[in-house]
């Protein structure tokens, strides 16, 4: 089939113009509507320093307050660091952990549970490095959020080295894009 | 910690040295000073909540001091 550019201020009349059915685009369901795509993101961050273990990082926990920084859709609540979903879908998590002089291995983990009640480790990185040297190690996992009630996150780390929160930048932090229905 | 040599020269280094874990929080995070300090009510230990075993804060004086003893440390061990 031939085709043809448009020129300047020229527009395609998809009302009478086009016959079929359109293909579906952009995640679209319909003939002539596309959805969004992104419905859903947000951030959270350590603001302060600490050292050894936590399950979980219950607390110093904030969303992004930068001025360059606005979520997307419903963000995620967190209560004594258990973090819940705003809908069922599935969801991309990555975590950032910002580590200084982990002499000994700094184990941090994305742990979720699917009944809100028993945790499983969805995924985990590791930190070993000289003394008084900063690393930082980043992991992520897709959840499929099937029940906001049952279908929780938490983040842990193990003993090792100081895992570094700030609240004026994303040091240690998490990351929820939903990607899509459940 | 200085963010380009890792020289202790924050309050936190100190803190982070006293006691392990999330054993203490800030009135403010923005201003980090021993004027802003408190303790965490819990701290997140094998998958529960518990009660935080640091009970008391550590005197300023004693953050100083640890403070005070880490940068020597580091500088005897980077001279």
């Amino acid at each position: 089939m031939a085709l043809t550019r448009l020129g300047l201020n020229q527009s395609i009349n998809l009302a009478s113009n086009v016959t079929g059915t359109l293909a579906t685009g952009n995640g679209g369901t319909g003939a002539t509507s596309f959805t969004a795509g992104i419905t859903m993101a947000d951030t959270w961050r350590l603001t302060t320093d600490f050292s050894g273990a936590a399950d979980p990082i219950s607390s110093n926990l904030e969303q992004n307050d930068d001025a360059s920084f606005e979520d997307i859709g419903t963000p995620m609540s967190v209560s004594s660091g258990i973090f819940t979903f705003p809908e069922t879908g599935k969801y991309y998590i990555t975590a950032t952990f910002q580590t200084y002089n982990p002499t000994s291995q700094t184990s941090c983990d994305i742990q979720y549970t699917v009944n809100n009640s028993s945790y499983s480790t969805g995924a985990n990185c590791r930190s070993m490095v000289a003394a008084t040297s900063y690393n930082a190690i980043s992991t992520s996992m897709i959840f499929d959020v099937t029940s906001t009630t049952n279908c929780k996150v938490k983040f842990v780390t193990g003993s090792g080295g100081t895992i570094m929160g700030n609240s004026g930048y994303n040091g240690t932090h998490f990351q929820f894009i939903r990607i899509g229905d459940t | 910690m200085d963010l380009k040599t890792g020289r202790p020269n924050h309050i936190e280094d100190a803190l982070t040295n006293l006691h392990t874990g999330q054993w203490f929080t800030w009135t403010d995070s923005s201003n980090k000073t021993y004027a802003n300090l408190q303790l965490t009510e819990k701290v997140g230990v094998n998958g529960n909540l518990v009660d935080n075993p640091v009970t008391e804060l550590p005197s300023e004086s004693a953050v100083n001091a640890k403070l005070k003893e880490l940068q020597d440390a580091w500088d005897a061990a980077n001279s």
